[in-house]
């Protein structure tokens, strides 16, 4: 297995999460995403292949505080907007489901911000639904906002983890 | 046309995108940046079978 950047070789077509607009986004949108450096994608292939098995974007992203007592905001790194890593999509391909591909990608996605030489805080992820929440509940990732559609995991953490 | 123009416009936004947190989020996003906890055995098990598949 390999995790590379997505490139004109990738084979995308037949790519099927189960989920449409991510597999519609590697199919159209990925590849210009990235040329436009909005988002940078990520396909696992298996050794020698070109058929993405899942895939990740990575993008950077801004998180803006609001108005918090001194004592807590003169201590933070940045104050009021910390830099953050948003990993705005991840998907595997139905019929690799269950071989643990989703863990191998945001581990992979983790790693990449974590040695990124654009320092961030945080990685942050988008949960579509309570299922993708709680796979990364297993991860240590918390609430990043109420409505639970965010998560995010401080990459001090993400340090320690992978030391 | 319009609506390429329209998702154009949305994806430069998104390339930008600030998330805005409530005051109770930006503290508690606040504290956990300040007082990292330590990573639970299973994101350790995760992230060791990650070097051990891919190298560091």
């Amino acid at each position: 297995m390999r995790i590379e950047p997505l490139s004109e070789h990738h084979a995308r077509g037949a790519f099927t999460s189960g989920v449409e607009p991510l597999d519609r986004y590697l199919r159209t949108q990925a590849g210009q995403d990235a040329r436009r450096r909005v988002a940078a994608c990520f396909v696992l292939v298996e050794d020698g292949g070109v058929e993405p098995l899942g895939f990740y974007t990575l993008a950077a992203t801004s998180i803006a505080l609001a108005e918090l007592p001194e004592a807590l905001t003169k201590r933070l790194p940045r104050y009021p907007a910390v830099p953050a890593t948003l990993m705005g999509r991840l998907a595997v391909d139905g019929r690799h489901r269950g071989e643990g591909l989703g863990e191998m990608l945001l581990m992979d996605a983790l790693a990449r911000a974590l040695r990124s030489e654009i320092a961030t805080f945080a990685v942050v992820v988008d949960a579509k639904d309570g299922r993708a929440a709680e796979f990364y509940a297993k991860y240590d990732f918390r609430a990043l906002t109420t409505d639970g559609r965010r998560l995010f995991l401080p990459m001090a953490e993400v340090a320690q983890s992978f030391a | 046309m319009i609506a390429s123009a329209h998702e154009a416009a949305v994806r430069t936004i998104d390339a930008v995108e600030t998330i805005r947190l409530n005051e109770a989020e930006s503290r508690a996003f606040a504290e956990s940046i300040l007082a990292p906890r330590e990573p639970t055995d299973r994101l350790r098990a995760a992230a060791q079978r990650y070097v051990e598949t891919f190298g560091r």
